[in-house]
């Protein structure tokens, strides 16, 4: 903890925090605002009632007004607060009429009381609203769904990386003739984007019959031409006689990759094991021509169901966004110390 | 154990023929050290014999076999590399047994043959610690120790020592030497440096441009140097050299006109130049007589190392410098002249044409080995 204190509190200046200590808190203040302000807000409007979340001024935190039951009243009564000669009096509304509000006290509702309206204020306390979270877990297959796409990305991870790991081991240890011409297509399949190979794309799963299955979605997002060249940089930073000892060792190629060169590239391995989590996570489009019944959706597909043509219900919807958060975050969390060192040792920055 | 046969082995970079028909035997048990400069193909060589490169012409025998088409594993060698190539991720303790493994040992014999490596190389308490954690002499020995485990036919040093500061040089290398006499198996050692092939060798090849210029024990190489090029490159400082035409060969003498030293009597047989062919003499800095003598030397600058003493200087009428060399602590100052000799048996001559060596007569090249 005192650690992280130091940390913080670090200057450039010798004698207290100079100019540029001054510039970059600001910076990296502004920058940690902008990326967590939509996030905690939606963090906590999956936390809003349904009517609150469209409710304009809008409220940060869950609230709602107080409803009460008043005796002699059929409906339950909103809880308002009145300014009276002076005196502030939490009292039932009963209807508007014009200006003038009508008005009774819950300890004495016999007598009815006539506010102008200009007067009154709502009374609002926390509301949270669980259900947001819980209707969907056992209306909306959430489970189901989870499961689909904890399938679909740990699978696209592990051969993702066994795969791109394999490709760029090739392009960066072995000599052979297109080596760097291979090398260059791979990177230049970079400039295709998703949409353009969409159709071909599809019909090379359609021909595989694999429409309407997870593999179908896994499969055709393994090789990544990111992953290869990320492992490709950083494997050439692992110098050649560590090969050539472990060959002199009587290793086979295949044990001189899964147990020297493997486990030296797992900071570059990390990087893309985030990216590629990241990816797959959140894969929208791709999921979405592939899979069909809903027994098949991953999340990302699933939660297009609550988006509907003529309604959005966005409750639903932030709830189950904060869940699907989670997974990515963990991850994130458990790998994030070799970010920096994978990536600054590849050299993209 | 296993002795090493290269027979006339050619290797090509693309356009670049780095290794030129080399043919080379090494004895089995024999330490045989290549030395040249930087460049001249040694290390190539070495990892030609260790199979990491493909020759591109002629055979490679280990014992009778012909291993020129087999993998390094299969050539049961083992490597030292400059670099040490240690496996940064895996304990000392793992880094020894990894080559074990892959031949697939059980367990117990691994163990033994670990902790007898371990044993023998003073490891025992590091066999825990990843590489990082040791210091360059450290790694040194896990990288020998690394080859031992392996009990291979032959030992290969790339450059092994080049890492370690000189004190730790001079202690790795006695422990070198210590382990070939131990394990009595072959050793191949490359190295650009003179001291260590001169200290460590049965036998020294020295290699120029990719040819073997000569092959010797130490003290061949350094009384009787096959050309111009292996006089200059073995021992230190370095020969010195002078032009030389041939004025007489009558009456069993050969006398030279020598730039810088006039007339001189050269140690060789008279039938073996011709009147006015061009010379090149060498005579080492450590054969000079400072004091009496019929030649003259200005002196530039000295080097006194507190035991002997070398000097620098020139002679009339030549640009290079000349170094003499007195066994003990020797005062002068520049611009000196002094009187020194060259015993006409301490001198070398080369052929000017094609820089090879003409044998000196007999008697003379006995004395000369001391």
């Amino acid at each position: 903890m005192s650690s992280i204190v130091n940390f913080l509190s670090r200057t450039r200046g010798k004698n207290g925090p100079d100019l540029t200590d001054w510039l970059s808190w600001f910076w990296l203040l502004v920058g940690t605002l902008i990326v967590a302000i939509p996030i905690a807000w939606a963090a906590v409007s999956s936390l809003k009632q349904p009517s609150e979340i469209q409710r304009f001024p809008p409220s940060f935190l869950p609230v709602a007004p107080v409803q009460i039951q008043v005796e002699g009243y059929d409906s339950s009564l909103g809880l308002w607060e009145a300014e009276i000669d002076g005196d502030t009096r939490e009292l039932a509304l009963i209807r508007r009429i014009g200006i003038q509000a009508q008005m009774v006290d819950p300890e004495n509702p016999g007598e009815t009381i006539n506010v102008p309206t200009s007067a009154i204020s709502p009374v609002e306390s926390l509301s949270i609203a669980p259900t947001n979270y819980t209707d969907p877990l056992e209306r909306f297959n959430f489970l189901t769904y989870l499961k689909n796409s904890v399938f679909v990305t740990t699978m696209a991870t592990i051969l993702t990386l066994l795969l791109n790991s394999m490709a760029a081991f090739a392009l960066s240890k072995y000599k052979f003739r297109g080596r760097n011409a291979m090398f260059i297509i791979i990177i230049s399949t970079l400039m295709i984007p998703l949409s353009v190979v969409i159709v071909p794309a599809f019909l090379v799963v359609v021909g595989l019959n694999m429409i309407d299955n997870l593999w179908g979605v896994i499969l055709p997002t393994i090789a990544t031409p990111t992953g290869v060249f990320l492992l490709r940089q950083y494997m050439l930073t692992i110098p050649d006689e560590l090969i050539e000892a472990a060959r002199i060792d009587a290793a086979s190629e295949f044990r001189i990759f899964w147990r020297v060169v493997l486990p030296l590239t797992a900071p570059a391995l990390a990087v893309l094991a985030i990216f590629s989590v990241i990816w797959r996570w959140n894969d929208f489009l791709w999921p979405l021509i592939v899979l069909i019944r809903p027994d098949n959706f991953t999340l990302q597909v699933g939660l297009n169901a609550f988006q509907g043509q003529f309604t959005t219900q966005w409750h639903y919807i932030l709830a189950m966004t904060m869940l699907s958060l989670a997974p990515v975050t963990v991850i994130f969390v458990f790998l994030q110390r070799y970010i920096t060192a994978g990536i600054a040792n590849t050299g993209i920055k | 154990m296993a002795s090493l046969s290269i027979d006339h082995v050619v290797k090509n970079f693309g356009n670049v023929e780095v290794i030129k028909d080399v043919s080379l035997k090494v004895k089995d048990g024999e330490f045989v050290v290549l030395v040249g400069p930087s460049g001249c193909g040694k290390s190539t060589l070495l990892r030609l014999i260790a199979g990491l490169e493909d020759v591109t012409k002629g055979d490679i025998f280990v014992g009778d076999e012909n291993v020129t088409r087999r993998s390094p594993a299969q050539r049961r060698i083992a490597m030292v590399f400059q670099s040490y190539a240690l496996y940064p991720h895996m304990s000392v303790r793992k880094n020894l047994a990894f080559g074990l493994e892959n031949l697939r040992m059980d367990r117990k014999e691994i163990n033994d043959r670990v902790s007898r490596a371990a044993d023998m190389l003073g490891l025992e308490k590091l066999l825990d610690r990843r590489p990082k954690a040791l210091s360059g002499g450290q790694r040194q020995r896990v990288a020998i120790g690394r080859a031992i485990v392996r009990e291979p036919s032959m030992f290969l040093f790339d450059e092994p020592l080049s890492n370690l500061d000189a004190k730790l040089r001079v202690q790795t290398r006695g422990e070198i030497i210590k382990l070939h006499r131990q394990l009595k198996s072959t050793m191949v050692y490359v190295t650009h440096d003179q001291v260590e092939a001169m200290t460590m060798a049965d036998r020294i090849v020295v290699m120029h441009d990719g040819i073997m210029e000569q092959v010797g024990t130490p003290l061949e190489l350094f009384d009787t140097p096959a050309n111009l090029f292996v006089a200059g490159f073995i021992g230190s400082p370095k020969m010195n050299f002078f032009d030389a035409t041939v004025t007489s060969t009558s009456g069993g003498t050969v006398t030279a006109d020598t730039t810088g030293l006039g007339e001189i009597a050269l140690p060789i047989p008279s039938d073996s130049v011709k009147d006015g062919e061009k010379l090149v003499i060498g005579v080492r800095p450590s054969h000079t007589e400072v004091g009496e003598g019929p030649f003259r030397l200005t002196v530039e600058y000295q080097e006194s190392l507190g035991t002997e003493t070398f000097i620098y200087g020139r002679l009339a009428g030549v640009e290079e410098l000349i170094t003499l060399h007195v066994q003990h602590h020797y005062e002068t100052d520049s611009g000196v002249e002094l009187s020194f000799n060259l015993p006409a048996e301490r001198l070398h001559v080369f052929r000017a044409s094609d820089e090879n060596r003409i044998p000196t007569t007999t008697a003379m090249q006995k004395g000369a080995s001391q």
